[in-house]
């Protein structure tokens, strides 16, 4: 019997699911998504990169959808003649993300060819267990071939003659869902100078080999079943799709951004808006990851200094700050009473940060930024380092992404205690915040109660 | 920046990170010298109390191939940021820490006055911040309280404060003074007090800091007074600009049967627009490719008559725009 379809190993579907809110336009895309929740996208089948149904509206239509190059969509409704995106289209596509279990799988396409595919794909079998063990064990290899090479000649070795086993390493790695294997070969293969990459310096090269190799003994480990993976690092490692019912339903926050933070790679741009519970203090991340070509700029997340009531959210596994995906939401207005109470709840005692960076570095393959939003009684500086002090007199070096001025950011010369969130950094004995944000209601210079400094 | 000062143990833990990533830098094959140093460090690391730290980095050395260094190298580099992690400790705050500089003093920010309205109840201005001249932001500002004014602004503005109560009372005399709308500003320091939500995007409400007293500036600095002149003589078009150097403000023509189109500082105002705009009419309005947020309506002039602004404010009467 045929695996069960995976929509993650198809980047055509995924880039397609991206755009599908604009090509379709935000009534066809609504219509079509409540289609696939009441359940009339019928008789589903899938196979190669093709997928099958009928979508019962008005009347029933057959729509089909390929996911190779080129992406191809029919449908049998006479809107789409005028939109190939119809709502019955976006059904489809909706189905095959969110209920790929619900898809007979067939060996062959299912009721015409899907066209070869003209870009090499990543190498997937559909035909057991056992040849996808051996794909692990070969791509590992190649994997393992890199390293020692990377790891007998140096910094010297991360020449041109390597980009090609580098790209082969990559490649394989992308192909057997290593998504932390495959982001790190990517910066080696940003690297290599002669290829018009940026090169590396010793230290961070030796990092990033250090990283290479524990994230590949982590990843061997757990697929081999070894070691019971942490959930908490499966998506990262392993590139686990959380589906809905893996998320845990939380209901009635009340959610102000304090904080955005974009990370671009080869292959794809991961924004992140940092959220806090303006009842609580806690804090959650919500994520858009978009294929790089694809990226217009920040879009469809959190807006930034306005309070969301949220009815209903979900939750996925992982470490805190939880990523969250916000369902049902209304923007609500933010008032100064709000931002002083935030800026009450935040962390006023900084001697629990070394112990939560500590818990952090523990864990060598994940990832190691803490974030914390703290309350500073006061902001001062001394032989030119800024810090943040809290109630009890410990200090909290401050430093802030190289888009903001040099000198220091106006709004810390505020009256009364501000919030400041950001990335909590270890090393040399101490820890130091990233600033991300500044947050109060009588900020210096301002009249914004939030001020975003990087990107 | 640089980071403040390590104590002795970390910064020697940190000086065995940077030996290590020197090692992997050369290369197993050209790093015979580091190598060998690897017994000494782990000598000195058993003294400290890591002995099997130090067993962790003399094993580096016995390793028989590139492949095994690294694996060995990788582990151990991870005990060390372990062995940091667990030394990292709260730092008490510098004795002779000092206020912040005061830095580059930042100019206040440019407010032209728009028109009144009511919002929640609440009597406020929008106003729209200028950025190099052009029309940047719609803001809501809370009328400044009254006080006295400068000898000009006196004679052309008789309160400010309660400006609503003033109209919603009856329309002006022919002798009463001319309104600050689209035509006074305010440079001065601005508090923040709420963000509301606006059509797709947000609006802030803000307080002068230093009593609000408004400025009517010279012809060669009005921004707005060649909107306001075209609209006296009855000559504006569609999509004009009211700041001459551009932006979001605008002069649009409205319609009554649209108005659940645009966007609505508050419900009141709708309702004010649908009853004194007839069929369709001209309004001075906030323009986004998202939304069109009338502000008040404008009743432009002609031969024998000034243009004036009506306020979206139920009950309001109309007052001639200044010259």
């Amino acid at each position: 019997m045929p695996p069960p379809f995976d929509p993650g190993a198809h980047p055509n579907l995924t880039d397609l699911m991206t755009q599908l809110p604009e090509l379709a336009g935000a009534a066809a895309f609504r219509e079509g998504t409540v289609y696939f929740a009441k359940g009339l996208v019928q008789q589903t089948t899938v196979g190669g990169a093709s997928a099958y149904a009928t979508v019962k509206g008005s009347a029933d239509y057959r729509v089909s959808v390929g996911f190779g190059d080129p992406v191809k969509v029919t449908c049998t409704c006479p809107a789409h003649r005028r939109n190939r995106h119809c709502k019955h289209v976006v059904a489809l596509c909706t189905a095959l993300v969110q209920s790929p279990e619900t898809f007979t799988v067939v060996e062959a396409p299912a009721e015409e060819p899907a066209k070869p595919e003209k870009r090499p794909r990543a190498p997937r079998t559909n035909k057991g267990a056992p040849q996808t063990a051996e794909l692990r064990a070969a791509g590992l290899d190649v994997v393992d071939r890199l390293l020692a090479e990377l790891a007998d000649g140096g910094l010297l070795a991360l020449g041109p003659e390597k980009a090609s086993l580098i790209a082969q390493a990559g490649e394989l790695a992308r192909a057997l869902k290593l998504r932390r294997l495959g982001n790190l070969i990517v910066r080696l293969q940003d690297a290599v100078p002669a290829t018009g990459g940026v090169g590396l310096d010793e230290t961070a090269f030796a990092h990033l080999l250090v990283e290479l190799e524990l994230t590949r003994r982590a990843s061997a480990a757990s697929l081999r079943g070894d070691v019971a993976l942490d959930p908490a690092l499966a998506e990262d490692l392993l590139g686990k799709t959380w589906r809905e019912d893996d998320l845990e339903p939380i209901t009635a926050l009340d959610l102000i951004a304090v904080g955005f933070r974009t990370v671009r790679d080869r292959e794809f741009v991961v924004e992140t808006a940092y959220l806090s519970d303006l009842r609580d203090g806690s804090l959650y991340a919500e994520k858009a990851i978009t294929p790089a070509r694809m990226w217009r700029g920040r879009r469809g997340m959190a807006p930034a200094r306005l309070r969301l009531t949220v009815a209903e959210a979900g939750l996925y596994p992982g470490p805190a700050p939880r990523r969250i995906r916000l369902k049902r939401w209304e923007r609500a207005p933010l008032t100064a009473d709000l931002i002083r109470g935030l800026v009450d709840r935040a962390k006023a005692d900084y001697s629990e940060l070394p112990r939560r960076c500590g818990e952090r570095l523990a864990v060598p393959v994940a990832d190691a930024d803490v974030v914390a939003l703290v309350r500073a009684e006061r902001i001062g500086q001394d032989a030119g380092h800024v810090y943040a002090v809290d109630a009890r007199g410990i200090a909290l070096p401050l430093q802030w992404p190289s888009r903001a001025p040099a000198d220091v950011p106006a709004c810390l010369r505020s009256d009364g205690p501000v919030g400041i969130f950001g990335l909590v950094h270890a090393g040399q004995g101490h820890v130091a915040l990233e600033v991300l944000s500044v947050i109060g209601d009588r900020l210096a210079g301002g009249g914004e109660p939030v001020v975003l400094f990087g990107s | 920046m640089a980071s403040p000062s390590p104590s002795p143990l970390a910064a020697r833990l940190g000086e065995v990170e940077h030996f290590l990533d020197r090692i992997l830098a050369s290369g197993w094959r050209n790093a015979e010298g580091d190598r060998a140093g690897l017994g000494g460090l782990a000598d000195e690391l058993a003294e400290l109390g890591l002995t099997e730290f130090g067993d962790r980095l003399r094993a580096i050395g016995q390793a028989a191939d590139a492949a095994e260094a690294l694996q060995r190298i990788a582990i151990a580099t991870a005990a060390c940021r372990m062995l940091q992690a667990r030394l990292i400790a709260a730092l008490p705050a510098p004795t002779a820490l000092e206020s912040l500089h005061a830095g580059k003093a930042i100019a206040p920010p440019r407010l032209l006055v728009v028109a009144p309205m009511n919002v929640a109840g609440q009597e406020l201005w929008a106003c729209t911040r200028l950025e190099r001249g052009v029309a940047a932001e719609l803001v809501l500002l809370e009328p400044p309280a009254p006080r006295p004014i400068d000898s000009t602004a006196a004679s052309q503005l008789a309160s400010r404060s309660g400006f609503l109560r003033q109209l919603i009372g009856g329309a002006p005399s022919s002798g009463a003074p001319t309104a600050p709308w689209l035509r006074a500003e305010l440079h001065e320091d601005l508090l923040w007090r709420e963000t509301l939500p606006l059509g797709d995007g947000t609006i802030d409400r803000r307080v002068a800091t230093q009593g609000g007293a408004l400025l009517f500036p010279e012809e060669k600095d009005d921004v707005a007074a060649r909107a306001r002149a075209s609209l006296h003589r009855g000559g504006a078009n569609d999509h004009d600009v009211v700041v001459r150097a551009g932006g979001a403000l605008r002069l649009r023509v409205v319609e009554r049967a649209l108005s659940a189109t645009y966007t609505w500082l508050d419900p009141t105002m709708q309702s004010a627009f649908e009853r004194s705009i007839g069929d369709d009419g001209w309004a001075v309005a906030w323009v986004t490719p998202q939304s069109l947020t009338p502000l008040a309506i404008i009743r432009p002039g002609g031969l024998l008559r000034r243009a004036q602004l009506a306020p979206l404010v139920l009950g309001a009467a109309s007052v001639p725009l200044g010259d």
